[in-house]
């Protein structure tokens, strides 16, 4: 259990790391999808309970793992996927906008 | 039990029966457009009216568990704003957008209801949901234009919208592992034995979260990029509603969850109330220095939400009234202001100060409203911007906050600086002939309705007033709202 | 009820409607009279209240002293009026009209709250008077708009305080926060050190423009300070210091209506010191002195005004033509010379007497001499230009009779005053027990203005002569320029780089996480 907190913690650190500061702007969106699924596992941990099965209300399973969270890791993939997809679109108009994939040089706004 | 209900499932409808219909029916397309957007505005009248005493509407029958909506005064506040600038923007809008409109149209629609849901629902999850919802289709009506610089602005935007949505998740999850619960009703009640730290650390995560979204000093640089080269009817509806609405779920979230004890108790308070502060000047200092019309305007709303969090956060009954109503007059005045230079832009491309040179001559009637909009936003009578920040002064005053206040007087003056900068450029003769487009009626005419409600409310401020003074009833003490949405 | 300042408020609204200018211009004229008969017929003693969201307001109440500064303001609105209806566009008008409602609702408000209001409400539309009129540069609107908002954001911090001091926001002498009115009032007044507006405005303001803001800028200032800051001593001195300054100016000045504004300063420098006074007769005498200065004072802009209209210019050169070619204006100018200068008989006479009567001090009597003689040495100046000085300008254009009405309203009331001094008195019931004619008082009234013959005719030569601009300091734009470059750094770091927007994001958190844990 600890263990898989452990690794919460270190994919967020690690995406956070990632979106902060690399330059490429497709490593920017792998960032930003480490960061969410670091989340989602986070949702799935806080609904576990050891030995449980899946969310099925019977009287033969006694103990059950957490409904909602798993309804929310569902939401939270859904969205995540969606905002990766409008990211990648903008990066490939980007790319073929400015001819490249680095942040530095994509700065025509300022001030 | 409906009413509220439709308030987010009709945009949502719209939004997709405007996709069907274009793709098979094109023709009525724009009917439904209008169409919808009237009976919209209906609707939310009627809700308004019912809104005091608070209603709770439970979805399905699941009670507690499930989905619950709730109409109280600061919704009611949220859903008037939809009301008195989605007509307006969707008029406005017809005639600007001038190629493909339809994609444009139904992402206006999911983003108002994104929006009414998040300033319904009373469910932790719920509202992150419909926030990405409408940050999303934010992103989507910024990027409308497809130009280099909306594309890049849209990018960071959305960069720094995620950036800002995984805290506010993460906090959210934080505070399910807690409690067991998402109602805010029940995790207020199960946070009251929760150690300090853990419960100021989830704090922590959602202001940050929200911060980024409203636009707080170090996190506002997404905002003047996002707006840039955004179609100019987009930026009313985000400035007035889309970042309105992080600050709606922000106070919220904390004054309901939290109570206003612990915000008092763990220096929130001084600290949002000194960040604001902080966060205006700035913001004055840099929209000096723009040329770009919307940048400027970017700037000048960054400026008027740290107003607004201060009202907000001085934490009294009077500085809730106060913030609620510079939300509600920011929205008229910020809108009326785009809407002119939207005008502007459309009429003759005009994007920098130096474009609508000599435009006061031209424009006479549009330029007066600019000039009462910029009026009323910098805080001079007899505009609505005055009265709001003559409430906000007053309440930082009697909260203790007197730097607050004086700052805030400094920070008109400054605001002055830029805005007479454009007034005066727009009545300097100008020799050059202009190549104009003329604006039609469509244009014209939510312009001057919200510039005359920056009349309307200076002169009458009770109007408006007389809905939001029940607003800090259910935020203060966060034991009505409690008791009302468990009781329902 | 019918106040004067709504009077004029909906004659502004009513010029927006589509008339035809000839019935716009008959509007604006009965306007003018109504507010002029419906100030005459105040009683003191009138009040109005409301309730405004959680104020209780006073927008109307009447005392003596409102009611004379109304009835002078109402008095020299009609005769603006008058004088610019054919040479002023409706629009100009509208603006106007706002201005003077606006400044005769100060002067009525009871409490600070409409004072506030009505205060930035003349700023807002003298401003866009200015900005609209000026075609040259826009500048001086600018800088004029800024300053007085700074002043008048200094005023609302200052009622704030007062209010929250003492809970009320009723106009009597305040409490709390007197350095916050004081600089508010200093800006409107144009003290020196806050000055730096008037002479630049209103020498580049259209001549009209100038004849408006001149009658009520200040003046709206002098009122206010007397109702709400009156009885400071050691503003005595300094409204004498204020005065000097003026008359140092003024004589350095190479433009006529630089002049009139420097001109102006030293004149509210004896209102400042009736007021600091704060004897009943201190006082009442600042407010005879506000009208007779208005009287004087506008009479001499409308002259200048008439110059300008006829010649093109306001040079000292072009003065000539008064004594040429207007013999009305000649008249005028004759008499508000006298008047300005203090000579018996005339108006300014009369008020000069009893805020010198009014004093103790001998510095500050000493001093008031010398403001009389100054003020009658600069204005020498003037009249040597308009009547001695040999010029052979001719008119461009002929001045429209209406100017001349305006011009001549204001000349006969001041001879009126001149004559009979107890008519200002018996109008407001503001009685101060002064013999004006008795022979210590002519002859003190008298010396200043022959001393001042005799120094100008022994030192013409330095006096009458193009002076070299003084180097040009402002304070203020030093500010400014701090503020813009701050702004430039500050600008600079926005340079579109997203990791950094990022870095500083992460840093917020940290220091937002730091304080709360803690």
């Amino acid at each position: 259990m600890e263990i898989a907190y452990v690794a919460v913690i270190i994919l967020f650190c690690l995406g956070m790391y990632t979106i902060i500061t690399k330059k490429n702007l497709i490593k920017i969106v792998i960032g930003i999808t480490i960061v969410e699924s670091s989340l989602i596992l986070l949702l799935m941990l806080v609904g576990y309970k050891p030995g449980g099965t899946a969310p099925i209300l019977d009287k033969r399973y006694e103990i059950v793992v957490d409904p909602i969270t798993q309804a929310l890791a569902l939401t939270t993939i859904v969205i995540g996927g969606s905002v990766t997809a409008v990211m990648l679109a903008m990066v490939i108009k980007l790319h073929k906008r400015y001819r490249t994939l680095n942040i530095d040089e994509i700065r025509k706004l300022r001030g | 039990m409906e009413l509220a209900v439709w308030v987010i499932i009709l945009p949502l409808l719209t939004a997709f029966s405007l996709g069907i219909s274009k793709l098979y029916f094109k023709k009525i397309f724009f009917k439904l457009v209008i169409g919808s957007a009237i009976l919209y505005l209906y609707l939310l009248i009627l809700v308004i009216t019912t809104s005091y005493p608070p209603k709770v509407y439970s979805i399905g029958q699941w009670g507690l568990l499930g989905i619950n909506l709730m109409v109280d005064p600061l919704s009611a506040l949220f859903l008037l704003i939809i009301a008195l600038l989605f007509l307006p923007f969707i008029i406005f809008s017809m005639k600007y957008t001038k190629c493909i409109k339809h994609d444009y149209f139904i992402f206006s629609y999911l983003m108002v209801a994104g929006i009414s849901g998040m300033v319904l629902t009373t469910d932790l999850f719920n509202l992150y949901v419909f926030m990405e919802v409408s940050s999303l289709s934010s992103c989507a009506l910024s990027l409308y234009k497809k130009t280099d610089r909306g594309i890049e602005g849209t990018f960071k935007y959305l960069i720094m919208s995620t950036f800002g949505s995984f805290f506010i998740l993460l906090a959210t999850i934080l505070t399910y592992y807690l409690t067991g619960t998402l109602n805010m009703a029940e995790i207020s009640l199960a946070f009251e034995d929760t150690p300090f730290t853990i419960k100021s650390t989830i704090m922590a995560f959602f202001v940050f979260g929200y911060a980024i979204k409203i636009g707080l000093l170090p996190m506002h640089a997404w905002l003047p990029d996002a707006y840039e080269d955004s179609p100019i009817p987009y930026n009313v509806l985000s400035s007035g509603l889309v970042m309105k609405s992080a600050v709606y779920a922000l106070i919220r979230g904390l004054y309901i969850m939290f109570g206003i004890d612990f915000l008092d108790e763990s220096g929130l308070l001084t600290i949002v109330v000194f960040w604001g502060v902080i966060t205006f000047i700035t913001a004055h200092c840099l929209a000096f220095q723009q040329s770009n019309l919307n940048r400027l305007l970017a700037y000048s709303t960054i400026a008027q939400i740290a107003y607004i969090m201060i009202g907000l956060f001085v934490g009294t009954e009077a500085g809730l009234i106060a913030g609620s109503f510079h939300i509600l007059n920011h929205a008229i005045m910020k809108g009326t202001l785009f809407f002119v230079v939207g005008i502007f832009n459309y009429s003759l491309a005009a994007v920098e100060i130096e474009d609508i040179k000599g435009l006061g001559y031209k424009f006479p009637i549009l330029s007066f409203t600019f000039v009462v909009g910029s009026l009323a936003i910098v805080g001079l009578p007899p505009f609505n911007g005055f009265m709001s920040k003559w409430l906000i002064v007053e309440a930082a005053l009697e909260a203790g906050f007197t730097y607050a206040a004086f700052f805030i007087l400094v920070g008109t003056f400054l605001s002055l600086t830029y805005y007479l900068k454009v007034i005066v450029t727009l009545y300097t003769k100008n020799e050059k002939p202009l190549l104009i487009e003329e604006a039609g009626l469509s244009l014209k005419l939510p312009t001057i309705f919200l510039g005359s409600l920056c009349i309307v409310f200076g002169i009458v401020p009770s109007l408006p007033l007389h809905l939001i003074t029940k607003i800090p009833t259910f935020l203060l003490d966060n034991g009505d709202y409690i008791r009302i949405l468990i009781g329902g | 009820m019918i106040t004067p300042g709504i009077l004029y408020l909906t004659g502004a609204l009513l010029l927006f409607l589509p008339f035809q200018d000839k019935i716009k211009y008959i509007i604006s004229f009965l306007i003018a009279t109504g507010a002029l008969i419906v100030t005459f017929y105040l009683i003191p003693g009138d009040r109005m209240q409301m309730e405004f969201f959680t104020l209780t307001l006073t927008p109307f109440s009447v005392d003596s002293i409102s009611k004379l500064t109304g009835l002078i303001f109402a008095f020299g609105g009609l005769a603006t009026v008058i004088y610019m209806i054919k040479i002023c566009s409706p629009a100009k008008l509208r603006l106007i009209f706002v201005f003077i409602g606006s400044a005769l609702t100060v002067v009525f408000s009871g409490d600070l709250f409409t004072l506030y209001v009505f205060w930035e409400l003349m700023t807002i539309s003298s401003s866009f008077l200015i900005i609209m009129t000026i075609d040259l540069t826009k500048k001086t609107g600018y800088y004029y708009f800024l300053m007085h908002v700074a002043g008048s954001l200094s005023l609302l911090w200052g009622i704030f305080l007062q209010y929250s001091a003492t809970g009320s926001l009723s106009l009597h002498a305040i409490e709390a926060g007197v350095p916050f009115f004081l600089m508010a009032i200093a800006v409107k007044l144009a003290f020196v050190g806050f000055h730096t507006w008037m002479p630049w405005v209103y020498s580049k303001a259209p001549f009209y423009v100038a004849v408006v803001l001149s009658i009520y800028t200040t003046k709206v200032g002098v009122y206010v300070m007397a109702r709400v800051v009156s009885g400071i001593h050691i503003l005595a001195y300094a409204g004498l210091i204020s005065a000097l300054f003026g008359i140092v100016m003024a004589l350095r000045q190479n433009e006529v209506r630089k002049l009139l504004s420097y001109s102006i300063i030293t004149q509210v420098g004896y209102m400042i010191i009736g007021i600091s006074i704060g004897t009943a007769a201190g006082i009442s005498g600042a407010i005879f002195h506000l009208v007779n200065h208005i009287l004087y004072k506008t009479v001499l802009f409308m002259a200048v005004g008439f110059v300008i209209y006829t010649t093109g210019k306001d040079d000292f050169k072009n003065l000539g033509i008064i004594r040429r070619k207007l013999p009305l204006t000649s008249i005028a100018t004759l008499v508000a010379f006298m008047g300005i200068s203090g000579v018996p008989f005339f108006n300014g006479y009369m008020s000069k007497t009893i805020i010198k009567d009014a004093l103790h001090e001998p510095i500050l009597k000493l001093g008031l001499d010398l403001m009389s003689f100054g003020t009658s040495l600069m204005f020498l100046k003037f009249i040597y230009y308009a009547f001695f000085n040999k010029s052979n300008i001719n008119f461009a254009k002929k001045p429209p009779f209406s100017m001349q009405i305006g011009m001549g309203f204001l000349t006969v009331m001041m001879l009126l005053i001149g004559i009979h001094p107890y008519l200002l008195e018996n109008l407001t019931n503001i009685h101060v027990d002064i013999h004006y004619f008795d022979i210590k008082h002519v002859v003190s009234g008298f010396q200043p203005f022959l001393w001042s013959i005799a120094v100008f005719i022994s030192f013409k030569k330095f006096l009458v002569k193009s002076y070299v601009n003084l180097p040009y300091f402002d304070i203020y734009r030093k500010m400014a320029k701090i503020f813009v470059t701050t702004g430039y750094k500050l600008s600079n770091y926005h340079d579109g780089n997203l990791n950094k927007y990022l870095l500083w994001a992460t840093n917020a958190l940290l220091i937002l996480l730091l304080l709360l844990m803690f």
